[in-house]
Order: structure tokens, then sequence, then C-alpha cells
């Protein structure tokens, strides 16, 4: 029988593990995770959370991850682990929270200082034309300046923060909260496509795996990590944006946001964070004034 | 052989048709038919015509009657063919001479007394009758000053059939048509712009919509009175000239009964549909005669569509072919009714389903997607055609404590509104440019070299502007800039007509489909 090795174990523990178990990975820092995957399916586990993870196991780990594995050969995508050299070292500052391992699709390699200083900007699903125009420009001017324009790949701002460097002939990073093999939202399929095409797609979910509000709110830890700041163009009172930020604030990446209208709902969010204490920012320029030389080498 | 004949007039649409209304009586059997696809109100037709003779003094033949409707293809629908069918009788009969009755239309629907009834479409059907050649036409007396409004027609009044046979028979003199009254323009109108507080922005965008023919969409909170800027702009729309008043008025003319006395319709017409209304009720349609329409109730006017967003997504696009036309086709088996429906539509839309999607966000239920899809139910190739898009915001309390600049009153703007209307047409009348319109020239007579180029300077103002990019939403700048320079009153537009048009064209609250 053949067994797991270093890249197996990973995807399998992606497919069992929770987000942020800071046991397993203070083992993971200790032993392989080979090592913890057979202790695993030999029941001499430590771990405390083994029976949930057993439970979610499937019947036959190995050819499970095999087929995983396969799926992922067959869109044209990569699994990287964090001993890979193509793995975005940013991804390390989430400590405990950081992704077992990381499926990549497209061209774009987030690994060295080379490709680029990351923005995410990050918004309202539901936006109105004014921030759509401004997650636009701004996107287009930060690939100018040689940046790469990191979002969620979602309807509203974060598909004119793609549209915009993809406009500009520039880098994107669309972060997902599932399968890479998936589409989604469906809307946004053709932009999701040339984002694969020139930029790169990532998630840290098998493939398979629909889309939750779990994973929405997970996934925005990643956006915040690979980024040496968010920039929030539009957002309501209750925002998805407002994870992002605050996990941004949490690794010391630059939390800016973008002011609009007093008198419209969807710059409340906006407004709150700057008040907060958020930088303010209406263009390219501002961003990178904005970040310390320590933020720049991220 | 006895056979009477007259004539009458079948609608199809707006459009009439002359028809032919003969009566035979034979030997044979008694009995009555009516050939020439006939409709139910057409059948009872013999039974209100015998009625109307016996109470009038005259006698229902003991005979074969045969009553013919020709062309015998267009269905022939109500009782306003009831007076020439008797006259055809009577003619038939020898009552009276058949020559007394040739060449005139006779239209009307009669009681079982012989009283002659009030009967509606009797304008298209002179209109209709006028453009065949007919020189007389004989109406209901609550019908003739409507009839009237046609020139080069004899109209004759009747009020019983005894009173038409009469006429016809020159024992009585036909009453004096009272002529319409053409005195100055009306106001009898739905609320003057003084009462409109504040909305400065919006009530500019009326008086830009009303010169240049603009289609306006207003984006806004419930209650920053949309409705009631959109109600008042048909008191500042430019004078109707004489034949869109009498196309109004024929419309009209289908779908209610007018006053007797003053039936022109002068002034431009307002239709507010409700967003549950059908496809049938907003283009026009209906079983038997096809019915117009709010679309064609609001030729030479408004239609406003309130919440737009809520309407069913077939009836907005239906809009989309008559704004380009000017008319709707309306088809039936064997026949197509078309109807005039060059309106100026006004659109509104709350910020999301629920309306109360404000700063404070607190009463809002709507989620992101539901917001998102309500933005998207107007359709790209419908928004196409607005030019004007603003956004309205609640009442400020400067303006609501009267504090603020007092308005003009819609006279006043009325009056302006004119005056860019006519120097927009005396440029086209010079330039031998076939718009009707500034809110219609087309894009390339915008940005070529022609007498529609606007100044160079304002084209790159304009280019250097990030924000008007596509190429459309440009030529939708440059039509509102004409627009403001005639409202100005300056021949060629400049720099600050391009700014303004394109705060007139503030597409930056809305919710991105």
């Amino acid at each position: 029988m053949k067994s797991f090795n270093e890249l197996t174990a990973r995807v399998l523990l992606s497919m069992v593990a929770s987000v942020g178990d800071a046991q397993l990975h203070d083992q993971l820092k200790l032993k392989s995770a080979t090592q913890i995957v057979r202790e695993l399916l030999t029941s001499q586990s430590t771990l405390q959370r083994k029976s949930t993870y057993l439970k979610r196991l499937p019947q036959d780990p190995l050819r499970e991850v095999h087929d995983a594995l396969a799926i992922t050969d067959g869109v044209g995508a990569r699994v990287v682990t964090p001993s890979d050299p193509l793995w975005p070292s940013a991804l390390n500052d989430l400590g405990p929270t950081a992704p077992y391992c990381l499926w990549m699709r497209g061209p774009l390699e987030l690994a060295h200082q080379d490709s680029g200083c990351r923005i995410a900007i990050v918004g309202a699903r539901a936006a109105t034309h004014y921030g759509v125009h401004v997650a636009g420009e701004l996107a287009a001017e930060l690939v100018a300046m040689d940046c790469v324009v990191v979002s969620g790949g979602a309807f509203g701002i974060d598909a004119a923060a793609h549209h915009g460097a993809l406009a500009a002939d520039g880098g994107t990073v669309a972060v997902m909260a599932h399968g890479i093999d998936q589409i989604y939202p469906a809307g946004n399929a053709t932009l999701l496509q040339r984002v694969m095409e020139t930029g790169v797609a990532v998630s840290e979910l098998p493939p398979g795996i629909r889309p939750t509000r779990q994973g929405f709110l997970a996934r925005n830890r990643l956006i915040a990590a690979l980024s040496a700041g968010t920039v929030v163009v539009e957002a309501a009172l209750r925002s998805g944006s407002a994870s992002t930020v605050t996990r941004a604030g949490e690794l010391g990446r630059e939390v800016m946001a973008v002011p609009g209208p007093v008198t419209s709902a969807m710059s409340v969010g906006t407004h709150a964070l700057l008040r907060d204490g958020a930088t303010l920012v209406t263009c390219a320029e501002h961003i990178l004034e904005a970040l310390s030389p320590i933020q720049l080498s991220i | 052989m006895s056979i009477g004949q007259t004539h009458g007039v079948v609608l199809v649409g707006v459009d009439g048709v002359l028809v032919n209304v003969e009566v035979d009586l034979a030997d044979g059997v008694v009995g009555t038919a009516i050939v020439g696809l006939a409709d139910r109100g057409i059948n009872e037709a013999k039974d209100r015509v015998r009625s109307a003779l016996v109470n009038s003094g005259q006698r229902w033949p003991a005979k074969r009657v045969t009553i013919s409707l020709s062309p015998a293809w267009i269905p022939k629908v109500g009782a306003v063919t009831d007076l020439a069918i008797a006259l055809a009788m009577l003619v038939a009969d020898g009552v009276i001479p058949g020559s007394c009755i040739e060449n005139t239309v006779v239209l009307g629907e009669l009681g079982l007394d012989g009283q002659v009834r009030q009967v509606r479409g009797v304008l298209p059907a002179v209109l209709a009758a006028h453009r065949a050649g007919i020189k007389r036409v004989m109406v209901p007396i609550d019908n003739c000053v409507e009839a009237s409004l046609v020139t080069d027609v004899e109209v004759i009044g009747v009020s019983t059939l005894a009173h038409a046979c009469a006429i016809l028979t020159d024992q009585q003199r036909p009453p004096t048509v009272h002529p319409v009254p053409t005195g100055p323009r009306e106001f009898a109108r739905r609320g003057d712009l003084t009462e409109v507080v504040g909305q400065q922005l919006g009530k500019r965008a009326l008086e830009v919509a009303a010169a240049g023919g603009h289609h306006l969409f207003f984006h806004g909170p419930p209650g920053a009175g949309k409705t009631m800027l959109a109600e008042r702009l048909p008191s500042i729309m430019p004078a109707l000239s004489a034949q869109a008043a009498l196309e109004i008025t024929a419309i009209r003319s289908l779908v209610e009964d007018l006053d007797p006395n003053s039936p022109l319709v002068s002034h431009p017409p307002f239709e507010a549909p409700h967003h549950t209304m059908t496809l049938a009720a907003m283009v026009g349609g209906g079983s038997g005669r096809p019915q117009p329409g709010a679309i064609s109730r609001a030729h030479h006017g408004v239609l406003f569509l309130d919440e737009a967003p809520e309407f069913a997504r077939s009836v907005l696009d239906s809009l989309r072919e008559p704004l380009e036309s000017g008319f709707v086709r309306v088809a039936r088996s064997g026949f197509v009714a078309q109807f005039p429906a060059r309106f100026q539509l006004v659109m509104a839309a709350n910020p999301c389903p629920c309306g109360v999607f404000d700063q404070r966000a607190l009463g809002c239920t709507c989620t992101p997607t539901q917001r998102r899809r309500y933005a998207q139910r107007i359709s790209g190739p419908l928004l196409d055609r607005i030019d004007l898009v603003v956004q309205t915001h609640s009442v400020d309390r400067f303006s609501m404590l009267g504090q603020g600049q007092a308005g003009m009153s819609s006279a006043q703007v009325a009056e302006r509104v004119q005056r860019a209307a006519d120097r927009m047409l005396q440029r086209f009348a010079e330039n031998a440019l076939p718009f009707s319109s500034n809110a219609t020239i087309p894009g390339s007579a915008l940005r070529g070299k022609g007498p529609l180029a606007v100044s160079l300077d304002a084209l790159k103002w304009l280019r250097s502007q990030s924000g008007a990019s596509s190429s459309r939403g440009l030529d939708k700048v440059l039509r509102i800039s004409w627009t403001l320079a005639d409202l100005a009153g300056v021949d060629r537009p400049g720099v600050v007509h391009v700014q303004e048009a394109l705060s007139l064209r503030d597409e930056g609250g809305r919710t991105a489909a």
C-alpha cells in the first residue's frame, strides 16, 4: 500500500482539520504532516479534536486525496505546501490559522517579492456606480505602479478591482472561498477565467467544496494576510469587509478606506473605519504612501 | 328590390375604415339577419333599431331583412352603427330618399326610445372619414363639438332618430355647432413647481427634460419627492401643436367620454400606471377592438413609472420599441391596429426593494444580493434610452424651513422651456436636420464636424474626465449639453454646459447592476 507524503498528508489535513487548530499547528512545527496523518489513521493521535477529524475522514483517505489531486491537475491548478518554494511566505504571519496547503490556479507567482507589492481592494457586493468606478480606477492605478491587486472575486467592488487590474494588463489575485475547480459566483465566470489566465486564483479548500458563510469569513483572513494593506472602497454598516480589515489590523497590515458621500448608505462602513483610524486614501499614491517599509516587504 | 345604403366607420386602432351599411328588404320568410363579421353588440343592434324605429313613429317592415356591413373582413364592434342601420332601413323602406344621405358618414348608438346616444371614438372616425373624402358626418349631438375639431367636414348633430329624419328631409335645420374654444393655453394642471420644496437638481432635470425631450430617471428614497416632481413635468412642457392636440384627443376619445362642450385635450397627458399592470395594459390590446395602452394614452405627454424595478421585466422591455419608433402595433388575427406612442418616459426607483436603505440602514431588511437584483431589473437597452439620471435626497431641513430660495413657478419655467424648444426646432429647420428633439440626435451627428458638434474646448474637457469614458455615455452628455445651451440661449454648448450635463447624469449613488 502506498503511503502518505508531505503533500498528500497536508491535502488530507485540509479536508478534515479545522481552520485555526492551534494544537495541530504546534505539532506541525515538531513533526511532519505525514507522521501526524499516520498517527491519526492508526488512532495514536494525541490531538484533542481527533474524534471530529476521524468522523470527517473519507472511507479511503489516500484514494480521496489522489482524486482531489487529479481534479486539481485537470483544471490546471497546483497544490503548494509551506515547504514549497512557491509558498507565499506572507501566509506564515497567520500563525496558528495558516492554511495547511494552498491551491493555486494561474500563472502569477506569489512567492517572490519581484511579483510586486500586493494590495487588497475589497468592499460591498451591492456597490454603487461610484464604488465600482473608484475600485476599478484604484486597481488600474495600482498595477500601473507594479502592484498586484488582491480581492475575493465577488460581485460589486471585488469584481471592479479585478476588472481594473486586468484592464491595465496587471496582475491580480482572486482568493476563493470554495474549491479551486469551482466557479463562484457564476455571474463572474468570464472575469474569473480571465483572472486565472494572467493572474492567479487561490484557495485553501480542496476541490469540490462549495462556498459557505463560514468559508467566506475564513477566506477573508487569507486576503488580509496575502496583502501589504487592505483598502475598503464601499461598505454598508454591516459588511463582510469588516472581518477582512480586522484580520489585516491584527496582522500588522495597513487598513485603508475610501470616503464616499455622507448621504450614501454604501459608505457608512468606510466612514466608520476612517473614524476608527483607518488611513484615508483616494488614489494609488495615497496607498503606497501609507505603507511602511516593513509592510512594503510583505 | 329595395336596398338602402349608408356609411359608417369602424375603428382599427386610431385609424378608421369606411364601412357600407346596406339593408335589403326582400319577400320571403319574415326575419332579420346581420352579415359581415358583426360582434354581439352589433347583433343586438337589430333589437335596438327595431324598438327605436317603432318608438319614433316608423315601422319595422314585415319582410325578410338582411343587414350587411362591408368590407366583411374587419370585425365590427359595438353599437356605433345603430343609427346608420336605422337610416339605411328607412331608405330601403322608402321613408327618406337615398340621395339625401349620400356621401355622409353616420355614427351613433340608439336608445329604445329613438334617442341618439354619445359614442366613443368619434374624432378618429371623423378623421378617417375626412381622409376617405367624406364631406358630411352625422353624429350624436353630444359628440358634435368633438367631430367639428376636424376642419372641412360638415357636422350634423342629432338628438333623436326622428330629429335625424327631419333634418335629412329638410323639415328641420341642423343645429349650429359652436366652434371649439381655442383660447389661451390651458393651465388646469397637476400642481405647480413652486409647491416642490428644495430639490433644485430635480427641478433642473425636469426643465432640461421638458426642453430637449430627454427621458429621465429619478433615484432616491421614498418621500424624497420623485412623484411630486414627475407630476409637474406636463406643466412646463412646450405648448402642444394643433396636430398633437388632435392626436391626443383622438386617443382620449377611444377610452373615455369627452366633455361634450370642450372635448379638445390641449395639455400634455400624464399617465402613471401601477407597477402591477399587464403587458396589454401598457402597450394596448384587450379582447375585441384593441384599446390603446398607457404608452398611447401618454402620447405627446409623460409616462411615469414609479418604482420602475417592480414592473414586470416584459412590460418594461415592451417600451423599447415604441421609445424608438414613436408608435406601437397590436396584432390581431386578420388585422393590425397601430397606436401612436411618442411619450416622454420618467422612471423612479427606490434604493432597495424595501425602500428604507439609507445611511443608517437600520430598518432595511434587504440583502446585498436583493439590492443588486433590484438594480438589475431595468435592462441595459432600456437604460440606454434614458439621458438624464438624477439622485433625489430627502428634503433638507434648510429648504423645509422655508429658508431656501423660493423656486420658480411652472409658468416661468414653461416660458424658458418654450424659448429653448423653439430655438432647438429652429436649429433643426435651418440645417435641414430630420430630428424632433435634442434627445433623438444620433451620436454620429454629435461627435462629427457638422452643425451639431459641440465646441472643441468642451469636448477636450469632457475627454479629460475619467468618468465619461464610454462613448454612449459621452453622447448622452453631449445631447444634454445641447439642451442646456438652448436653455441658456447660446449657439453652441461650451465647457459650462458640458460640466452641468455631467452632473445631470449622476449614476454614482445608484446600485451598480
